[in-house]
């Protein structure tokens, strides 16, 4: 029998307690983790410039005209005018901030190759060849090149000609290529831009033809071309009108002797003949007598005009340089009709003659800020400064090489930039006559330079032409060189 | 008298190293110049602002005491400014070397 009792046992445990957790709160927090900071930039690009104009016609103020009491302020000049001139002269004779440089004044006078483009001519053959830059100039805006090449002739030109058009971009550097050629008959010899519309473009060529284009026209740019000379364009200029200042006029000049001007109507797209002048050589002498043009050429009864420029002060009043290195003053208002046939009426605007160079000359302009100052330079190596009421020049700068183009630096008064033989730019400071040093951030292949233009609005950055048809853009300080 | 005012501005342009001579009203308008239009206007609107301030600068310093002559030499030009009640004058000249 088993025994029950082994079986069965009782434990007692004791009694465990515990809290009721059926109120208790739950608690949370939220957390969020960014891994990568997280930015959106939006750029926009336009591509094209645009530009909006908008146009009242109705005038929605009336002016008013205050009356100024001039009896008063001639009173308070002439009681201020001492004052003033004590301190106008205190200036003059003031040495205190002579040669004063501030501290953080840039004083890098390096002038930047910033680009060297090649263009390109078309033979006979019709290939890209070789020639030298005949003419580059900027637009009046200063946002387009436009650059033309030529060929040496020995008589007549058989080369199909261009002019390229470079736009200029916002990052200050010409295109690689053109954005428009512009194909003439024959070699481009000059080229101008329209001083107010900027998208009017004229060309002479060798064969004596005038190009005008709108070189905004993607279609049919050509506006007019008409054969106006029998020899090659020497020179090509807008011009205002002596009688009507505010008309535009267009001058060429060629070697066949003639100074043309034309009206040119931009509605109408035709040229129409103004007046023909006619630059007859002096009768006696007024050649140099150690001249080192040819006898041949200086003999010739009718002179070749090289160039031309009238004055911005005066405009009737031009001057001229014929072959040979003559200089002559002209009138616009006081020529003359020559007697001859009727249908080659001809006036003569000479006034006088300048003393001549003992080259041939390559540039004659005006000075901007001095009405009765202009400079001319050649290939005989001067630079020469006249007073337009002597004869003799009032200033020469020898240069030790020739010289082919000339520009005036826009707001430096003192400054003229030229170029030609010695291959690199030259800056002259024409009121004392020195040559400035030039430091130039590159070692450039010198090649005779045959085109100068400095760009109107920016003016630091200009192109010059060789004679192998390549166009450098350059930036030259010319703050600091004064 | 518009002959008087014009031969007074003459004979200051006629200093060596002037360039340009401007009386502008109180009001900063032009009255009479010898630059170009454009080189006028600005000149006029700026200088005359900043005459204004100049005065009253001076003015605030010292209430007795006021503007006679103000001069700004810059980079390229000297710029002399007359000031008066009704008219400003301003000169602007080449500093020589």
């Amino acid at each position: 029998m088993v025994n029950m009792s082994n079986m069965f046992t009782v434990k007692h445990n004791e009694c465990i307690g515990f809290e009721s957790r059926w109120k208790v709160k739950k608690l949370s927090t939220d957390t969020t983790t960014q891994t990568t900071e997280f930015s959106v930039s939006e750029k926009a690009c336009s591509t094209l410039e645009h530009e909006s104009k908008d146009v009242q016609t109705i005038s929605t103020e009336t002016e008013t005209h205050k009356e100024v009491d001039m009896e008063k302020l001639a009173e308070w000049l002439n009681r201020i005018y001492p004052s003033v001139k004590k301190q106008i002269d205190n200036v003059n004779n003031s040495k205190v901030l002579k040669n004063y440089k501030l501290l953080d004044d840039n004083t890098d006078v390096t002038c930047k190759l910033i680009q060297q483009l090649k263009v390109n001519a078309i033979n006979e053959n019709g290939d890209k060849a070789l020639s030298k830059i005949s003419c580059a100039i900027w637009n009046y805006s200063g946002k387009c090149l436009a650059v033309s090449s030529n060929f040496k002739h020995k008589s007549w030109c058989y080369h199909p000609g261009q002019a390229l058009i470079y736009p200029f971009s916002r990052e200050e550097k010409l295109s690689e290529n053109p954005k428009k050629r512009l194909a003439t008959e024959s070699c481009v010899t000059v080229l101008k831009f329209h001083p107010t519309n900027d998208d009017i473009l004229a060309a002479g060529t060798f064969t004596g033809q005038v190009y005008i284009w709108n070189v905004s026209n993607d279609i049919d740019p050509l506006l007019c071309n008409l054969s106006v000379h029998e020899q090659a364009i020497t020179q090509i200029s807008w011009v205002n009108d002596a009688e009507n200042s505010k008309n535009l006029n267009l001058a060429t000049s060629s070697t066949d002797g003639l100074l043309k001007m034309w009206i040119f109507s931009n509605t109408e797209a035709s040229l129409t003949p103004k007046i023909v002048f006619k630059i007859k050589p002096p009768i006696f002498g007024k050649l140099n007598h150690s001249t080192t043009v040819p006898i041949s050429l200086t003999s010739k009864e009718d002179l070749g005009i090289i160039c031309f420029n009238f004055s911005k002060h005066i405009p009737d009043l031009f001057i001229v340089a014929l072959e040979g290195g003559l200089i002559a003053r002209c009138s616009v208002l006081g020529s003359t009709k020559i007697k001859g046939p009727d249908k080659n009426i001809a006036f003569d605007p000479i006034f006088k003659y300048y003393q001549p160079h003992k080259g041939e000359i390559a540039s004659v302009k005006f000075s901007l800020t001095h009405k009765d100052m202009f400079l001319t330079c050649g290939t005989d190596g001067e630079i020469r400064i006249y007073l337009i009421d002597q004869d003799d020049p009032a200033q020469i700068i020898f240069t030790k090489s020739g010289q082919n183009d000339l520009s005036f630096v826009p707001h430096e008064q003192k400054l003229l930039a030229t170029c030609g033989q010695k291959g690199t730019l030259e800056v002259y400071n024409f009121m004392n006559g020195k040559a400035i040093d030039l430091v130039f951030n590159t070692k450039i292949t010198k090649r005779n330079l045959t085109s100068l233009a400095i760009n109107q609005k920016r003016e630091n950055y200009v192109v010059i032409g060789n004679d192998i048809g390549d166009i450098q853009l350059w930036n030259v300080p010319w703050n600091i060189l004064t | 008298m518009s002959n008087e005012v014009e031969e007074t501005m003459k004979r200051i342009q006629s200093h060596k190293g002037v360039v340009g001579t401007i009386v502008v009203n109180s009001e900063g308008i032009p009255i009479k110049t010898t630059l170009d239009n454009t080189t006028t206007v600005q000149y006029a609107g700026l200088i005359s602002s900043l005459a204004d301030k100049a005065r009253s600068v001076v003015r605030d310093l010292d209430p007795s005491n006021d503007l006679t002559f103000l001069r700004i030499r810059s980079k390229k030009h000297e710029i002399m400014v007359a000031p008066d009640k009704e008219f400003i004058l301003i000169v602007v000249q080449n500093p020589t070397d």
